[in-house]
Formats: C-alpha cells, sequence, structure tokens
C-alpha cells in the first residue's frame, strides 16, 4: 500500500500546489482522484509516481514497478513508436525478442493508427497517447499511476483503456488515475480522491446503485432528468467484451424490462440504458467488437426507465 | 543500464543532434591535417581545446532530446533520475571515446607522426578535455537551463572559463603540457590533471541532481 504522509508541495519559493496531503493507495484498488483545473491533481500524481520530490512530507512504500501515463504525449527527434516502446521493454528487463512481441500485442490492442516504424512525433495526438499508455502495460504495474488518460482517446481505446485498468485491478496494483471528466463507470472505482486548494480530501466510494447518489456520478446519465437511449445488442457468436464499465451505459435494470412486453427475454439480447451523448461511440465500438444492434429507441425524458 | 545508456544513444542518434558539434570537429581536423601540422604532440593543442565545446554541445543535445513528458516516462521506467543521469553521462563520455578516436586516428593515418608515447599523452588529454566539456554540458542542458537562447550563452561562457580559467579547470595546464611537448614527460600531471576533470564531472553531476529535483 503506497501512503502519502502530510506531503507538502511548492516550486521554487512559489505558492504551496499541495498541504498537508495524507492518503492510503491499497493494493488492488482504483482511487479516482477529481478536483477542478489546476486544483493540483497532475502535481498530487506526480508525487505519487515519483517524478516530483515532495517538499515537505513523505511518500511511503512505494513499489519498484511503477507505470506512469502524462496527460498528454509530445514526442519529438526521430525515433518511431516501434522502436519508442521496445527500447521502454528493454529497460524494463524484457529481453529482445520478448519485448518486441509485447509491442507488437499492444500495438494492436489499444488500436494504434499510423506508422509503427515512423517518428513517434507524426502519429496524431490520440494515437501518441495510445503509446502513452501501451508503455504503461509492457510489464504488469505494481502502481499505475495514469493523468486523464481519456483525453483524446477514441471510444475504442476508452473500452481498451477499461479493460487494462480492471486488469491491473485484478492483479493487485494500486491504481490513481485523474478523472476530470468522470469518464470512469462508478463500479471501475474503489475510492475517489477529491483534491481543492492543494488539499485532497477522500470521498466515500460512488454508490453502486447510481440512482441513489446521481450526484456522485453524472456521467453515468440514470439520473432522470438526462436524455438517454435504451440500446439492444445481439450477440453474433463472435462478438467480444462486456458493457459493464464503459462509460455512460448501465445494463437495464430488470423491473423495467418486464413491461416491455418480452414475455421470454431473449438471452442472446443484452440491453443497456446509454446516455444520449454516449450513445454514438458505444454503437461504433459495439459493431467494432463484432455485435449487432438488435434495436435503438429513444427514452423520453424526464422518465426513469419506460421506452 | 545497458539498455538505458542504449537507448539515449539511439534516441539522439535518430534526432541527429550529434552532428552539428561532430562536423565541427572534422572540418577542424580535416583543415589542420591537410598539410604537414608538424610534430604531434603540439597539433593535438587544437582538437584537444576543441573537445570542449564539441562534447559540451553534445551533451547538452543529448539531455534534450526527450520532451518532458517523456522524460517523466523515461524516469519512473527506468527507476528514478539517478539512474537516468548516469545513463546520460555514460553515452556522453562513450561519444567522448570516439571523438577522441578520431582526432587522433586522424593525424595518424595522414602523418603516421606519433610515437605509441605521444598517441598514449594525446589521448589521455583529449580525454580529459572531453570529460570538461560533459561537466559543462550538464550544467547548461536541461533541467537547469531549459531555454536554447540560454543555454548557448551560458554554454559559451563556460567552455571560455573551462579553456582558460588556470585556476578553475585542467583544460589550460593540459593543453600547456601538449603545447611545450612536455607531456610524454610529465605523464603523472597529465593523468592528475584527468582525475580532476573525472571530479569536475561528479560535481558537475551533483548539482544538476540536487538542483534538478528541486525543480521537478
Amino acid at each position: 500500500m503506497v501512503r502519502l504522509v502530510a506531503v507538502g508541495k511548492r516550486f521554487g519559493r512559489g505558492p504551496w500546489v499541495l498541504s498537508g496531503v495524507t492518503l492510503s493507495l491499497p493494493a488492488g484498488e482504483v482511487t479516482a482522484v477529481r478536483g477542478t483545473n489546476g486544483a493540483g491533481k497532475s502535481t498530487l500524481l506526480r508525487v505519487v509516481a515519483g517524478i516530483s520530490p515532495p517538499t515537505t512530507g513523505r511518500v511511503l512504500d512505494r513499489p519498484r514497478r511503477v507505470a506512469y501515463v502524462p496527460e498528454q504525449f509530445p514526442a519529438q527527434g526521430g525515433m518511431s513508436g516501434h522502436a519508442y516502446l521496445r527500447h521502454m521493454a528493454r529497460l524494463r528487463g524484457l529481453g529482445a525478442s520478448r519485448a518486441a512481441r509485447r509491442v507488437e500485442w499492444l500495438w494492436e490492442r489499444f488500436g494504434v493508427r499510423g506508422d509503427p516504424d515512423g517518428p513517434l512525433r507524426a502519429l496524431s495526438k490520440g494515437n501518441r497517447q495510445k503509446v502513452a499508455l501501451a508503455q504503461a502495460f509492457l510489464v504488469p504495474p505494481e502502481l499505475l499511476v495514469l493523468d486523464e488518460p481519456w483525453s483524446g482517446l477514441d471510444a475504442a481505446a476508452h473500452g481498451v483503456l477499461a479493460e487494462v485498468v480492471a486488469e491491473a485491478r485484478q492483479e493487485g496494483a494500486a491504481v490513481v488515475v485523474t478523472d476530470h471528466t468522470n469518464a470512469l463507470a462508478p463500479s471501475a472505482i474503489d475510492a475517489v480522491v477529491r483534491v481543492t486548494d492543494g488539499q485532497a480530501v477522500r470521498e466515500d466510494p460512488p454508490s453502486p446503485s447510481p440512482t441513489e447518489n446521481p450526484a456522485a456520478v453524472p456521467a453515468v446519465s440514470t439520473a432522470p432528468t438526462a436524455p438517454a437511449v435504451s440500446v439492444r445488442l445481439r450477440r453474433t457468436g463472435r462478438e467480444s467484451g462486456t458493457w459493464e464499465s464503459w462509460p455512460g451505459a448501465v445494463p437495464w435494470e430488470e423491473g423495467a424490462d418486464a413491461t416491455d412486453g418480452d414475455a421470454a427475454p431473449d438471452p442472446d439480447l443484452v440491453r443497456l440504458r446509454v446516455s444520449r451523448e454516449h450513445t454514438d461511440t458505444l454503437l461504433a465500438e459495439a459493431l467494432r467488437r463484432g455485435w449487432s444492434v438488435h434495436e435503438v429507441a429513444s427514452l423520453p425524458e424526464n422518465d426513469g426507465g419506460q421506452p | 543500464m545497458t539498455a538505458l545508456v542504449r537507448y539515449v544513444l539511439a534516441h539522439v542518434g535518430l534526432s541527429q543532434r550529434y552532428l552539428p558539434p561532430t562536423l565541427v570537429l572534422l572540418a577542424v581536423l580535416a583543415m589542420l591535417y591537410t598539410g604537414d601540422a608538424g610534430p604531434a604532440l603540439p597539433a593535438y593543442v587544437l582538437t584537444a581545446g576543441l573537445l570542449v565545446p564539441v562534447t559540451a554541445w553534445f551533451t547538452i543535445a543529448a539531455r534534450g532530446v526527450e520532451t518532458p513528458e517523456q522524460r517523466a516516462v523515461t524516469q519512473v521506467t527506468a527507476g528514478g533520475p539517478v539512474r537516468v543521469l548516469v545513463a546520460e553521462t555514460a553515452a556522453c563520455l562513450l561519444y567522448t571515446a570516439a571523438v577522441t578516436a578520431i582526432s587522433l586516428l586522424w593525424p595518424q593515418v595522414a602523418h603516421g607522426r606519433a610515437s605509441l608515447a605521444e598517441f598514449g599523452a594525446g589521448a589521455v588529454a583529449h580525454l580529459t578535455c572531453g570529460v570538461v566539456g560533459v561537466a559543462v554540458g550538464l550544467l547548461c542542458g536541461r533541467p537547469l537551463v531549459s531555454r536554447v537562447g540560454t543555454a548557448s550563452l551560458v554554454g559559451c561562457a563556460l567552455v571560455l572559463l573551462a579553456l582558460l580559467g588556470e585556476w578553475v579547470s585542467p583544460v589550460p595546464a593540459t593543453l600547456r603540457l601538449l603545447g611545450t611537448n612536455t607531456a610524454t614527460d610529465r605523464p603523472t600531471v597529465l593523468i592528475g590533471l584527468t582525475v580532476v576533470a573525472v571530479a569536475m564531472l561528479a560535481a558537475a553531476s551533483a548539482v544538476v541532481l540536487v538542483l534538478g529535483r528541486r525543480r521537478e
């Protein structure tokens, strides 16, 4: 368990960016760090990752294998994306052939588009961000620090990111992620830390039933007033992935389904309630993952669940 | 550590930022040894002195190829800033060894004047100057000086100080031993000056680590 004890941080004689931060980041838990722009989220993460030394206080029990993904990932020079990742894999102690295979696999998994042997700096922002993410998973991290990892990512990469974060959590990594836009599904979060004016306060973990506590999870639009869409996806036999942790989507509640006219619910159908702004990305991703779109119906506003 | 050194060298190699200092050195070697440059040791004065700005330039380039974001990732991946700095310094010392070899082999191939003792003394003198250059480069590169303009001004000042500052740098004494053709007679002094240069490099590294960490 990584522990921050009375951590304070200031740059030179500037104002205190963090002060008196005492936090525990248990292994196997995902901690979402929230706060307004400039509240000190990124600085907190850099201190956790060991990039910035704290001015006061200490960070204890940081594990050996730390992975860090910055908020953006500009590059210069002529090194290619593949070569960069291979070098990082060698730094992690992988042999040449294992490093090459692992890089190949992560490149595919994150769906990086662009010449793998062309300069890294020539890739688009989103694709560079995917390279930055791939870099963090070359070996299973024990402490995973992600700074706004969604910025610039497409829908497909959102899903992959949710998967790899869930995997890291399962393997016992302490995961810290800034979540400015509340893109994380509540089920993927174990704890929320809110940073305000350099103070970090642990909030109650998000409720498993989002409707009970709509203020804590505004991105998942199960609050009755948010426009939402009912999406039914059909299994095709070659589909992959689940939708529980997809941003803005929740499985349809059983009770609401019974009044829908489906006497015998088709086991091949999966019904989701998706907030309007996430529908397009979810459908695109569903098709990419091999699902078939069975039905899309808009739900009336100010209604809890009926189509 | 080998992987880290290889990464640093690959990065600077692909960025081609090593080319300007290397080309300057090659141009001077070409001009110097076109005609007969005379006895071996006095001819070394120019190239040994030139290694101070050449290796300083390379060091600034090598440590400036990464963006700050990449640098943060490298630091986390490599396991701390000390390891990164050690690897960067090792890469710069490899470059120093390479340009020393070029500076000595060029006249040897062109004229073949130097005896084995002169060749050895020349190698030690060039390494002394190159190591001082690396120390200068560490001090005026990132993270202490991040603007290119400031870096070149501070770099010029420190290079001049290293070349002319009799009491602060082992370079003037080394060049004098070469110029007066006495380097082979006083090997302990020559090697002592190399030790001073290595100590300067260690001190510069410590300054970069301590002051650099404060800015992170």
